[in-house]
């Protein structure tokens, strides 16, 4: 019974972690039409070629696909061919007159197990410069089920959201715990204190190289790409975040420099808990303020909040404040780990 | 020794990743495959890698202790 008591924590860093990448593999992402052929749609009859993710068309599967507007269906698409669980064709006779220069394709199909038609996607039929042509361009929107939304360019990598984001999450609130304890040693002059901060600082590091390690394989494979939003390549994006958290990482990687820079031991203790509290707020400073300054490839920089309601749907928060809390309890217990070795060893030495 | 260790290492990484990675090799082309899900095996084999180096760097620890104790 005392064993559940002093240690349901760590049970429920556990629990959390593995709901986390269960959930991040089991749970499908939405059907989405990745592209159309031809790009753009003329007057009259046309055929259009769509290929999607996920979509599973079935052979003899009642399909329905219209042009839409406002939701109000304006065009009905005719003689839909699957040709492939990804890849369907369909016959849109467009008319002269329409309401508006952007419209929008819904795709419904009707599953065996589901009761309502499922909402496959949203796509939007643009009018180029030429009044005679039309545009069709993606348009994301996550369907109303139980799944991960499939985001341009993100694809299966928005799973990465319960692990990259994370660990900055757990590197901040281990960051914070070290900076506690720095002033609570200033406080007391407790050598146990200056310990565990200077072993949260250790796992803190572990986390910032982790979250930039895997921030830079995250960022190569879809910030690189070559599109109208960004036109960057390579592992490194010039972005000020990315640069606020390298500068950080580099400021704590100060603190372990200067630690074993001074040999007293009350000494090295009292002088790095003071540059703890300086480092700490120049990591607020670097990752929570500046970013927020100018426009940055990380959502919820350049002015709103992050967590706003279009970078996070429902399902992706289920799992996105479980994960967040387990990684941060996952780092506590590590810090825990390494102050109690720390500990014992720091008693041998005085014996 | 341990920092050249850790040199050659890191130097090892540093290359592998710029050469290997490069456009349009057989890595880069799996990672775009089905919808980059690779990228995420990626990245969780990363974090991964990480907790494993924080439990040898906590083993050096323990089996330093025990030698202490032992004297």
């Amino acid at each position: 019974m005392n064993g559940i008591k002093k240690h349901w924590w760590k049970a429920l860093a556990v629990i959390l972690l593995v709901y986390t990448i269960a959930f991040s593999f089991l749970v499908p992402l939405s059907p989405k039409i990745s592209s159309a052929s031809p790009k753009s749609l003329e007057i009259g009859s046309n055929t259009l070629t769509l290929t999607g993710y996920n979509t599973g068309f079935l052979e003899g599967e009642k399909i329905y696909a219209c042009l839409e507007f406002e939701k109000k269906p304006l065009v009905l698409g005719e003689n839909i061919e699957v040709l492939s669980e990804n890849k369907i064709r369909v016959d849109f006779t467009v008319p002269e007159k329409l309401p508006s220069k952007v419209l929008n394709l819904r795709l419904n199909t009707t599953r065996f197990n589901s009761f309502a038609p499922e909402l496959i996607k949203a796509y939007s039929v643009k009018i180029a410069n030429d009044s005679s042509q039309y545009t069709t361009l993606t348009f994301s929107s996550s369907a109303n089920n139980f799944d991960i939304p499939n985001r341009l360019q993100l694809n299966e990598t928005i799973r990465n959201l319960m692990f990259h984001v994370p660990m900055w999450f757990a590197m901040m609130i281990i960051l914070g715990i070290s900076v506690w304890y720095s002033i609570k040693y200033l406080n007391t002059f407790d050598i146990k204190y200056d310990i565990i901060a200077r072993e949260a600082v250790n796992i803190g590091l572990l986390f910032a190289f982790l979250g930039l390690i895997t921030g830079s394989i995250w960022a190569k494979f879809t910030w690189s790409e070559h599109t109208n939003l960004f036109t960057t390549s390579g592992w490194w994006v010039n972005d000020v975040k990315l640069n606020g958290a390298a500068i950080t990482t580099l400021i704590y990687l100060a603190y372990r420099i200067l630690r074993s820079s001074l040999q007293e031991e009350s000494q090295k203790a009292k002088v790095s808990a003071v540059y703890n509290i300086f480092a700490f707020v120049l990591m607020i400073v670097f990752i929570m303020i500046l970013p927020r300054l100018t426009d940055s490839l990380h959502p919820g920089n350049g002015g709103n909040p992050a967590f706003g309601k279009y970078d996070l749907d429902n399902t992706l928060r289920m799992v996105f404040y479980p994960a967040v809390l387990g990684w941060i309890l996952l780092g506590v217990w590590m810090v825990n780990l390494k102050k109690r070795i720390s500990n014992i060893e720091n008693t041998l030495d005085y014996e | 020794m341990n920092n050249k260790l850790i040199f050659l290492i890191l130097t090892f990484i540093a290359f592998f990743y710029n050469s290997s990675l490069a456009q349009g090799s057989a890595i880069e082309q799996t990672m775009h495959e089905s919808g980059k899900i690779n990228v995420v095996v990626a990245v969780l084999i990363v974090i991964f890698i990480g907790i494993i180096f924080y439990l040898i760097k906590l083993d050096r620890k323990i089996s330093k202790i025990e030698k202490d104790t032992k004297e």
